[in-house]
């Protein structure tokens, strides 16, 4: 593991640990559902949901929905642009 | 009867004389425009009237005022004036006289208080952000924008085909829809669906937004969908299947955009996603979800327009639209990176910036409801907000290194930005941390006034533990969030293969059905023409040998023709004038 990526992760710990401490402390939830109550629950539907969306996107939509650029070119009359992505083209 | 100023013909008026004057009174005007459509704006209240008797017993109500009109067109004044400084830079005067008249229909359109003022505007509104996207003069501009009037034409006459229900039965004024369930609501409920970029209906934002010039997205970007969402509001508030529709959207939307890698599209399926968050806020209905809805849209023009700008920005000095054509364009841009990171930190809803103030209101209205797991889908989409926007973007584009697929940017030019545009990027920022730092001055403008208490410690806490823990898992798996030189398919598919197919199909088989009559048709008249020639041909077809002597009369191409016509005319008249004297003869006898 790189360097910077340690620091990253140590710095995203150090959130989280002051963010429950606080939550603990200070917090007087309006509404009582499990995630309102139970502190830290939002760093799991955070994490899970993070995950659940790149495999969602990365892996499931992107391996049905995603095509080469000038898939919609290929049957057309006029000859194909936008390959290489500039603005002029 | 007239007490007031109606700020959408001030913009439209403005924008007509834009498109005829020279260079130096063109940006005057660009300004002057908005700035006295806003103080024309904001001195509307409920008295004021502008009414037009059209033809007898048909009024138009041009103005229609209330607390949700007058929050719309605070926001639809300042977006106007943000995207005329921001176009000042633009030498194309067709373009940018169109986007006073768009910003000018929307305001129209926003303030008809009966339907037919409505599809009026409705309808100005579409033509001029189609003319809008051609005018980028591209070949893709062209094509998408064909795609795009295609989409509204079918959206403006679905709500024309309600409107026309409505008022045959008797009713002129725009009133909520909410319950009544009759077709009218659904023709009307789809028109608004297509502005509303309602999925399916959905694609023609990702599809034509990218293809317009720089400053016409920031106008396209601000009104077409605010104005779909304001009718969503004001017709459809408490209707409760959009809360699914809503969620549906902004999970959607979210997820899109982890993939795309076309910077516009990208933004333009955020669009799709924070509108999910207004759907579904206006589903719940009641004073939380109403004001949370109209809040959101409010703040969603401001940071979704600083979005767009920076893009515009980052477009006109590298000229590259891929992500993996970009990175650490930090250094060499330093102020749009900094109002795109506040910006993309306000869309996911990050404290102290806007879109946590109105973020607020929503999920309070959703927990008042019982609307549980909406809440958390909401919850997962606004992490999606965060992963595709706030973190990728800003990873890839603007902070982060060359990381394999951009080593291409190692020898990226980039060009200055116009003064223009960054004041108008400066501008629209300032809006996003000003109400997110003194959100009263959104919630004084809700229709209901309510409050979010968006600064409690718990709202505080979980959005930082949502955010925290979303950026743990972007950085464990960031190998995989780099973008891949692609295109998504989206519900345009539908019609940009298989119904261009078919209408390709259709058209085939109807010219070859004529080919096929013509050719028949040729060989009759070939065939005839022998018989007309030489009647004794049909004779000699049929197996009956005639003795020809040589040198005859049959010989003879001038006079055989006229001659075998004459015989063909007389013998069908005689078939004809038998055929009626045995039909005479019928009848007599029947008789």
């Amino acid at each position: 593991m790189s360097k910077k990526k340690k620091t990253v992760y140590l710095l995203l710990a150090a959130v989280m640990v002051i963010s429950v401490i606080i939550e603990v402390l200070f917090a007087h939830p309006h509404y009582h559902m499990l995630w309102n109550l139970v502190p830290g629950f939002d760093l799991i539907i955070g994490f899970a949901g993070a995950w659940g969306l790149i495999l969602l996107a990365k892996v499931i939509m992107a391996g049905v929905l995603q095509r080469d650029e000038d898939y919609y070119d290929k049957n057309s009359m006029s000859s194909p642009s936008g390959k290489d992505g500039d603005v002029n083209d | 009867m007239i007490n007031s100023i109606h700020p959408g013909l001030i913009l439209i008026l403005s924008g007509i004389v834009i498109m005829l004057v020279p260079e130096k009174l063109r940006k005057v005007l660009m300004i002057a425009g908005p700035v006295i459509a806003a103080f024309a704006a904001w001195s509307l209240n409920q008295a004021s009237c502008l009414c037009l008797e059209i033809v007898p017993k048909i009024t138009l109500q041009l103005l229609h005022v209330d607390s949700l009109t007058k929050m719309f067109l605070v926001i639809f004044s300042a977006a106007s004036l943000i995207g005329a400084v921001y176009a000042l830079s633009s030498q194309n005067r067709f373009e940018t006289g169109l986007e006073a008249i768009y910003a000018g229909s929307s305001m129209g359109a926003v303030l008809a208080g009966d339907w037919i003022t409505l599809i009026i505007f409705w309808e100005i509104m579409a033509v001029s952000s189609w003319l809008i996207v051609t005018s980028a003069g591209t070949e893709r501009a062209s094509k998408a924008g064909f795609r795009y009037l295609m989409v509204h034409l079918l959206g403006g006459n679905l709500l024309l085909a309600g409107i026309i229900m409505k008022v045959a039965g008797g009713s002129m004024d725009i009133t909520c829809l909410t319950g009544t369930g009759d077709a009218a609501f659904w023709l009307i409920f789809l028109g608004v669906a297509v502005n509303a970029a309602i999925p399916p209906l959905n694609s023609w934002v990702s599809d034509a937004y990218p293809e317009a010039p720089m400053g016409g997205t920031v106008y396209m970007a601000s009104f077409t969908t605010k104005v779909g969402m304001f009718y969503i509001i004001r017709l459809f508030a408490g209707t409760e299947f959009l809360l699914w529709v809503g969620v549906f959207m902004a999970i959607y939307g979210a997820s899109m955009a982890l993939i795309e890698n076309d910077l516009r599209r990208l933004f333009s399926y955020h669009i799709v996603s924070q509108l999910g968050y207004i759907v579904a806020a206006a589903a719940v209905g009641g004073a939380l979800g109403i004001d949370g809805a109209a809040a959101h849209t409010f703040n969603n023009i401001l940071y979704k327009g600083v979005l767009f700008m920076c893009c515009g920005a980052v477009i006109t000095a590298t000229g590259k639209r891929r992500i993996s054509d970009l990175s650490g364009l930090y250094r060499k841009m330093p102020l749009t990176s900094i109002c795109f990171l506040i910006a993309s930190l306000s869309i996911a809803g990050f404290p102290l910036l806007n879109g946590f103030v109105s973020k607020s209101l929503i999920m309070n209205a959703m927990a008042e409801g019982g609307y549980h797991a909406a809440e958390i889908l909401l919850m997962v989409a606004s992490v999606g907000t965060l992963l595709s926007i706030a973190l990728k973007v800003n990873y890839f584009v603007f902070f982060g290194k060359a990381d394999g697929c951009t080593e291409r940017n190692t020898v990226l030019e980039v060009k200055p930005v116009p003064l223009n545009m960054k004041i108008a990027m400066v501008m629209g920022t300032a809006g996003c941390v000003i109400i997110g730092v003194m959100p009263d001055l959104l919630y004084g403008l809700t229709p209901f006034g309510s409050d979010g208490h968006p600064f409690t410690v718990d709202h505080v806490t979980q959005y930082i533990e949502l955010f925290s823990a979303a950026t743990l898992a972007f950085v464990m798996y960031i190998r995989h969030m780099a973008p891949h030189v692609a295109i998504t398919l989206d519900f345009d598919w539908f019609y940009r293969k298989p119904l261009a197919a078919a209408v390709r199909w259709t058209s085939g088989a109807v010219s070859g059905l004529f080919e096929t009559c013509g050719r028949l048709v040729s060989r009759l008249v070939a065939a005839g023409s022998r018989y007309l020639h030489r009647p004794s041909a049909m004779l000699e077809d049929l197996g009956v040998k005639i003795p020809r002597r040589k040198g005859g009369i049959e010989d003879d191409d001038v006079l055989m023709k006229p001659a075998g016509s004459l015989v063909a005319i007389n013998v069908t008249l005689g078939i004809v004038i038998a055929a009626v004297v045995l039909a005479i003869l019928k009848v007599r006898g029947a008789v």
